[in-house]
């Protein structure tokens, strides 16, 4: 637990590429591929894995250098000026835009974006409830009538049916 | 040709109304994250179809011109890149606006833009035949080591070094792999969704790379405001001053205009290729040519990265227009909805365009000069009202910015499920900020992917299963010698110079 919280940060990206990258490298050697595909990828792949391996041990070098340092450690992460609570104030958003997306459909884009704008707002601890209001309110008429309206983005209109065009 | 050119300017005349237009819509779509020119070309192609053909192909032109333009003002002052070739803005325009100095930045890109337009425009009057010529011996082999100027980018530019540089462009390649085989129709790295059988949404990876990842770094760090009108820290460069000085600053930098601008053009003119190609091409180049002390500044707030980025922007519609009115190639989705527009009225496409409506050709290729105009004034109203973005709170900003960047994902294919795309590269660009890999490594690798794979896959099948290709032509020999000329060149040049210095010294 204590490895993953000291470096978790720093393996998530090369984890994910080589997740991703033995994936396609399995899939080309079981599925229906020809030959110039398998050529394409294992020339993107194999490199890629090899400078993953490199960017994490020069990395992994870099953090037990500064170990010691408080001032580098700082450094080191870009999220040193972080003020308290912004990993939850992050994934408060994240999970706001997720929860959107699936809510979409029933709740349609008006209702939807209104919601989502007013709980960004609370997420973001902006407290002021009228400006909060006047914000969602006007951000669900631009998705109205500039997406949908103007750029005839087909947004679902979820229990407003009376919307349907 | 002189009849020709003067019926042109005439029937232009009698139709220029329809340029400030143009640009005024293409400023508005560039500036919305995942609206493309061609995308809106598209959507407006019932009303090109339903006008004279010269108005349709006017209202086009400016309309992908002001795009090119517009898409500058998301890049320099939320970091959202309107289009993929306006990335490259965002390099160094984020950084100047968050020294306050968006005025000043936006005046840059507003003249370099202007001065694009003009060098595409006279280079399209003047060379089409040339360049077209010369384009069209560019096979498979040759646009992939092109690309590859696009791609050394992220050797020269990696603030994380050079091998998360090249890991994260790799990475970025092999994502662009992700649905349907270009050359053999098979599925990859799909797991089987449907929405991705296709391909991976790219405007959706953009705008969640870099939109929603600074909107998740702004929620981290808990930031009120960009900036402060009070911040002594920061000078602030307010109102028309602050453009204006920026217009004039664009004119210390001759060679990064005319280089950029001549990259735009030579890069436009190749089928396939594009403002995206360009811009990355012009700034690796800027970044190679500059000197090593200016060589820090670039991605921390260089006016030649702008100059470099909007200049190639605007040039590449110029060269865009050659191949299409010369050859009847387009190079470009906007162009090929021209191409649709000329065939619909039953234009002659191909090299007699000119010798059958001359007059039209001439005119679209004349209305550049305009819309360079209107680019410059249209821009620089818009300017006014735009930098003032950065002073509003930003807590109030964020729910809006999301909005945006979440209907940038949807904009494109109009599915859900790409909204669920830019979340999630939102937060893989909000980790990689946050260890220092360069994301746009990774989003030039998405972007340039498909197009490098389809042409490497061609080259390899033209060359028989062999690499042959890449290095027997000419051509490719050249573009090698250049290519390597990239890397080696200017720190060799710098080393001949001080050491001829150091020798004149001596004596």
């Amino acid at each position: 637990m204590q490895f993953l919280k000291s470096y978790g940060g720093i393996l998530l990206v090369p984890v994910l590429a080589l997740a991703y990258g033995a994936h396609a490298l399995w899939e080309l050697t079981t599925g229906p591929f020809q030959y110039a595909t398998i050529v394409y990828t294992y020339v993107i792949a194999l490199p890629m894995l090899l400078l993953g391996a490199v960017s994490v041990i020069q990395d992994l070098r870099e953090k037990e250098k500064s170990s010691g340092s408080e001032e580098a450690t700082a450094g080191a992460e870009a999220g040193g000026d972080t003020s308290k609570g912004g990993g939850r104030r992050v994934a408060l958003v994240v999970l706001l835009s997720l929860i959107l997306i699936a809510i979409l459909p029933f709740t349609g884009y008006l209702i939807g974006f209104f919601l989502f704008v007013l709980a960004v707002l609370w997420a973001v601890e902006l407290r002021n409830w009228v400006a909060s209001l006047i914000i969602a309110a006007i951000m669900a008429a631009v998705v109205h009538f500039v997406f949908v309206g103007l750029l005839g983005q087909d947004l679902p209109v979820g229990i407003l049916t009376f919307m349907e065009r | 040709m002189p009849d020709a050119l003067f019926e042109g300017l005439q029937l232009f005349l009698a139709n220029f109304w329809i340029v400030p237009i143009g640009v005024l819509i293409g400023m508005f779509v560039g500036g919305m994250p995942g609206l493309t020119s061609s995308g809106t070309l598209a959507m407006l192609l019932p009303v090109l179809l339903v006008l004279p053909p010269q108005l349709g192909l006017l209202l086009g032109v400016s309309l992908y011109a002001g795009a090119e333009m517009g898409n500058s003002f998301p890049s320099v002052m939320l970091n959202i890149p309107g289009t993929a070739g306006g990335a490259v803005t965002a390099f160094d325009g984020f950084p100047l606006m968050k020294e306050g100095r968006a005025a000043w930045a936006l005046g840059i890109c507003i003249m370099a833009s202007v001065v694009g337009a003009l060098i595409g425009g006279a280079a399209s009057l003047t060379l089409s035949p040339q360049i077209a010529a010369v384009a069209l011996r560019f096979g498979p082999a040759e646009i992939c080591i092109v690309i590859l100027f696009g791609l050394a980018v992220i050797a020269q530019l990696s603030s994380g070094g050079l091998a998360k540089g090249l890991f994260v462009g790799l990475f970025g390649l092999l994502l662009a792999t992700t649905g349907t085989d270009p050359t053999f129709g098979t599925h990859r790295g799909t797991f089987g969704i449907v929405y991705l059988f296709d391909r991976l949404p790219v405007i959706a990876v953009l705008v969640g790379l870099l939109g929603f990842s600074e909107v998740l770094v702004y929620v981290e760090k808990g930031l009120s405001r960009l900036l402060r009108p009070g911040d002594e820290q920061v000078e602030h460069h307010i109102g028309l001053a602050g453009i204006v000085s920026g217009l004039k600053e664009t004119f210390k930098y001759p060679w990064e205009l005319l280089r950029g601008g001549a990259i735009g053009v030579g890069i436009g003119a190749m089928p396939g290729a594009g403002a995206s190609v360009a811009t990355f091409v012009s700034y690796q180049q800027a970044v190679a040519f500059a000197k090593p002390e200016r060589k820090q500044m670039f991605g921390k707030g260089a006016p030649e990265g702008l100059i470099a980025a909007d200049v190639t922007n605007n040039a590449v519609v110029g060269g865009a227009l050659v191949p299409l009115l010369t050859l009847g190639i387009p190079g470009s989705g906007s162009m090929a909805v021209l191409l649709v527009v000329m065939t619909y009225h039953g234009m002659y496409v191909g090299p007699r365009l000119f010798q059958f409506s001359g007059d039209i050709a001439y005119a679209v290729l004349l209305s550049q000069f305009f819309a360079a105009g209107f680019i410059l004034v249209i821009g620089t109203i818009l300017a006014f009202f735009a930098y003032r973005v950065a002073y509003l709170n930003l807590k109030m900003m964020v729910p809006i910015i999301s909005v945006f960047c979440l209907m940038g994902g949807f904009a494109r294919n109009n599915f859900l499920f790409d909204m669920g795309v830019m979340v999630v590269f939102g937060c893989l660009g909000y980790v990689m900020k946050k260890f220092n890999y360069p994301v746009v490594a990774m989003l030039l690798g998405v972007i340039l992917g498909r197009l490098f794979e389809r042409e490497f896959m061609r080259a390899w099948r033209i060359g028989l299963d062999s690499p042959e290709l890449f290095f027997t032509s000419t051509i490719a020999q050249i573009l090698w010698v250049l290519f390597v000329f990239t890397f080696v060149g200017p720190p060799l040049l710098r080393y001949l110079r001080r050491k001829m210095r150091s020798g004149s010294a001596a004596e």
